[in-house]
């Protein structure tokens, strides 16, 4: 029963409102294997962020469980509760804005006091030398290119070495060369020291490219409708992104996704028709 | 493998621009649009000041001092009372302030951060809200036996609303992602309260204490000019009084030149507490 990893079994949340209930997730079940990078895609509005919500306890679920490393942390009834073995990387970034860069990485271990402040701005500085981000340690957030924001924040996460690193679309809304060279980045990380990630997007090149597996949710009730295991040796180059493999997965993905994207689209007409 | 990890990562890094202190390239031309931005300031007061005089010497106007008129008013004040006056008016604004972003800041944070404390509290203080704090003038002085205390207490209330409305709007518009991430990263009830909630609202709180310190000498202004006890408010209702034209200019002249220096101090406190926000 303790196998390392994040596992979501039968996972299912209905939200109810004025309107009546909404089923956002049904019966969905996924395996994140200790040290693995799995990556959940789908039509917006599938759940995708429900379901990591959920993961990191800032959502309740009203079905199903979810472990991680063998632990429940999360069962119906059971009130949400985050905590620093699933740190969170956000969609529009989480770094805190009134907190230099280093006071930010150190922000974690500090607070849950499992290194004094000498010892974990130490740690910090080492960290961040080691991703090439020193001379950045007394800037502002708001004074940083959003490249440098965004591996700050993945530093922060990785810091107090989670047991899983949840992304939620962390680079959505940045230009296309920003976002290689975070994928450059997070793919060099992992090579280094594989970390358990779950990893969320939209964006089903980034997936293939990132993932050891690609798992295809369904529209509402989003559920896993089918995973793909990416079999792109590691490390990963962007050399890569024009091989046979890598197309032929992306045209398999391309598929499913885009018939629940259709699937969405229907439902969202008939809903207006009504 | 983690040799060439290592050797990667520094590559991707090479390619991504290079941090470091961040001095201007041409320190040069920051300099002259500096000094070309203050001449066209300059000019415009100067352009100011023609017209004001210009007006002042057409006949058939209504009569208004020339700007040298109302210098040499000034100059004939009596310093020591001049100066008496300038302090007890910004004593009393300095004192209502500090009274009202003592009370308002913490209820204002109450009302943004628990849901209880708002249905509780915040229905009664929105029926205060659409009450011109002058109004409330004629209570004030049946209410204070004492000329200050119905004083302070005008510009205490004036401050009061606009310190509340920004904390609660500071409190409650925190992007939740910074909650989130604060109780990710392990941050308990308190330390999520004093780490994340109060900095995260500081720079709103800050925009509500700006506007504070300006409502707060409009309202010492107005109590001066009915209490008539010292202040700069009273002098300048003095000058109407006695019809010294000249006066009256010099009343007000100052009373923009105290409210401009005092929110120049809360801004300069704002600029050393919220340093992340330049």
């Amino acid at each position: 029963m303790s196998s390392a990893g994040l596992s979501i079994r039968h996972v299912g949340k209905i939200y109810m409102s004025r309107q009546g209930w909404t089923q956002a997730l049904d019966d969905c079940s996924l395996e994140v294997p200790g040290r693995g990078f799995s990556v959940v895609v789908g039509p917006s509005g599938c759940g995708k962020t429900t379901l990591l919500n959920i993961v990191a306890g800032f959502d309740d679920l009203t079905q199903g469980e979810v472990r991680l490393d063998g632990n429940r942390i999360a069962a119906p009834g059971a009130s949400p509760r985050p905590g620093p073995d699933r740190v969170v990387v956000f969609q529009h970034g989480g770094l805190f804005p009134w907190m230099t860069v280093l006071d930010n990485v150190c922000y974690g271990p500090v607070i849950q006091k499992k290194m004094t402040a000498a010892h974990a701005r130490e740690a910090a500085r080492r960290m961040l030398a080691s991703v090439g981000l020193s001379g950045i340690e007394t800037t502002y957030p708001g004074d940083l290119s959003s490249s440098m924001r965004r591996r700050a924040e993945i530093i922060r996460a990785l810091i107090g070495g989670p047991k899983v690193l949840l992304m939620d679309e962390p680079f959505r809304a940045l230009d296309a060369l920003t976002k290689s060279v975070l994928h450059e980045f997070l793919l060099r990380l992992y090579d280094r020291e594989p970390y358990t990630i779950f990893f969320i997007t939209h964006d089903l090149m980034e997936a293939i490219y990132l993932g050891d597996s690609v798992s295809v949710m369904t529209t509402r009730p989003g559920r896993i409708k089918q995973v793909l295991g990416v079999p792109l040796p590691r490390p990963r180059s962007h050399k890569m992104l024009g091989s046979g493999t890598f197309l032929k997965l992306k045209e398999q993905v391309t598929e499913a996704v885009h018939e629940e994207a259709v699937k969405a689209f229907m439902a969202g007409e008939r809903e207006l028709a009504r | 493998m983690a040799k060439v990890a290592d050797r990667v990562l520094n590559e991707a890094e090479a390619s991504s621009p290079t941090p470091g202190p961040r001095t201007p390239p041409v320190p040069v031309s920051r300099l002259s649009l500096g000094l070309r931005a203050a001449s066209y300031q300059l000019i415009s007061i100067a352009l100011f000041l023609l017209v004001w005089w210009a007006i002042s010497t057409i006949p058939w106007a209504i009569r208004i001092p020339s700007p040298i008129e109302v210098v040499s008013a000034a100059a004939r004040l009596d310093p020591q009372t001049f100066l008496d006056d300038m302090i007890l008016s910004t004593w009393r604004v300095g004192l209502g302030f500090v009274i009202a972003a003592a009370v308002g800041i913490p209820l204002g944070i109450a009302i943004g951060y628990s849901p209880l404390v708002r249905d509780l509290i915040f229905p009664s203080v929105e029926l205060f809200r659409p009450i011109p704090p002058i109004a409330w003038i004629p209570l004030a002085i049946l209410f204070f036996p004492l000329v200050e205390g119905m004083i302070v207490f005008l510009t205490f209330y004036g401050a009061f609303f606009p310190i509340v409305y920004n904390t609660v709007a500071g409190v409650s518009g925190i992007r939740a992602t910074y909650i989130r991430a604060g109780k990710s990263l392990g941050a308990s009830e308190w330390t999520l309260f004093w780490q994340i909630v109060l900095p995260a609202a500081l720079p709103v709180i800050f925009t509500g204490l700006h506007i504070a310190i300006s409502v707060a000498w409009l309202m010492v202004v107005a109590g001066e000019m009915i209490a008539n006890r010292g202040g700069v408010g009273a002098m300048t209702w003095q000058a109407y009084q006695t019809t010294q034209y000249p006066r009256i200019f010099v009343g007000m002249a100052v009373i923009g030149i105290l409210g401009y220096l005092s929110s120049l101090v809360v801004r300069l406190v704002a600029r050393i507490i919220v340093r992340w926000e330049q």
